[in-house]
């Protein structure tokens, strides 16, 4: 264990990590933070009418992580499916 | 300048600020670890100045402040911690988001100079959305920084007073 605590201290990162690659804990933290965010995105495309919504990357110091846009599929966020039972929501409460 | 190029420099520029600020809390956390560093030594040097093995009501009302100062203390350090403790900073979209945006936006919009005004807001957007992130992240860790300090000043005003009582221990039954 005392190694494990010495090989953590002592590694070294050449590059940023994937999602897949991060602890749980990790995970589950900036997994959080990704829906927050879903919602911010979410207000300033409707705010500014845009056709795109602005998408940020998240940087996690401690695990030297890097979550692009494109990587929130690999921590579960699934955008398009969320935006689907959105717009399914919308419609049915409209329709009520 | 159009009012998108506007948008985006005032968002960028608020962004930037907070992103410094961060790393101005940050290397502000040198005057409270000093001060701790010190607030400790003086713990060590009051303690044996204190008899516990036949105490009177002096040495009694000594320990207990050093024991208050130890409280303040510890909770100072968890507070000094705590503004390091799992920041997570975001970036503004990168190269493959932006392109992806510019592609998403071509095939709605045919005016180039339209489609870069709507690039423009886009990026505004996730300035924007940095900024506030970190404002609010900065404001709080600046208070956990300035409670932890104000901690460690009034352990250390605890301690001077207890030293003030040392003379006064053989005088107190």
């Amino acid at each position: 264990m005392t190694l494990g605590l010495f090989g953590r201290l002592a590694a070294r990162a050449r590059y940023h990590r994937e999602a897949r690659d991060l602890p749980r804990r990790s995970r589950t933290r900036i997994y959080r933070e990704l829906l927050e965010l879903r919602e911010e995105e979410r207000a300033m495309q409707s705010l500014l009418r845009l056709p795109v919504r602005p998408r940020i990357s998240v940087v996690d110091e401690e695990n030297i992580a890097l979550l692009r846009p494109a990587d929130r599929l690999g921590l579960g966020v699934d955008e398009a499916l969320a935006d689907a039972h959105e717009e399914v929501r919308r419609r049915s409460g409209d329709g009520g | 300048m159009t009012p998108a190029g506007f948008r985006l420099d005032i968002t960028r520029e608020m962004f930037r600020v907070q992103r410094q600020r961060r790393d101005d809390i940050r290397a502000g956390l040198a005057t409270p670890v000093a001060a701790l560093a010190f607030s400790v030594f003086n713990l060590a040097t009051l303690a044996p100045l204190v008899d516990l093995a036949a105490p009177t009501a002096l040495d009694v009302a000594i320990w207990a402040l050093a024991l208050f100062a130890v409280v303040a203390l510890v909770a100072a350090c968890l507070l000094i911690v705590r503004v390091e403790w799992r920041f997570i900073y975001l970036d503004p979209p990168d190269l493959e988001a932006i392109v992806e945006a510019e592609r998403q936006l071509a095939e709605r919009i045919g005016d180039p100079d339209e489609r870069l005004e709507r690039l423009r807001d886009y990026m505004a957007g996730a300035y924007d959305i940095g900024y506030r992130r970190y404002f609010a992240e900065n404001e709080q860790r600046a208070r956990d920084r300035t409670y932890g300090l104000r901690l460690i000043i009034l352990a250390l005003a605890v301690l001077m007073f207890a030293f003030t009582l040392v003379p006064l221990a053989g005088m107190v039954p």
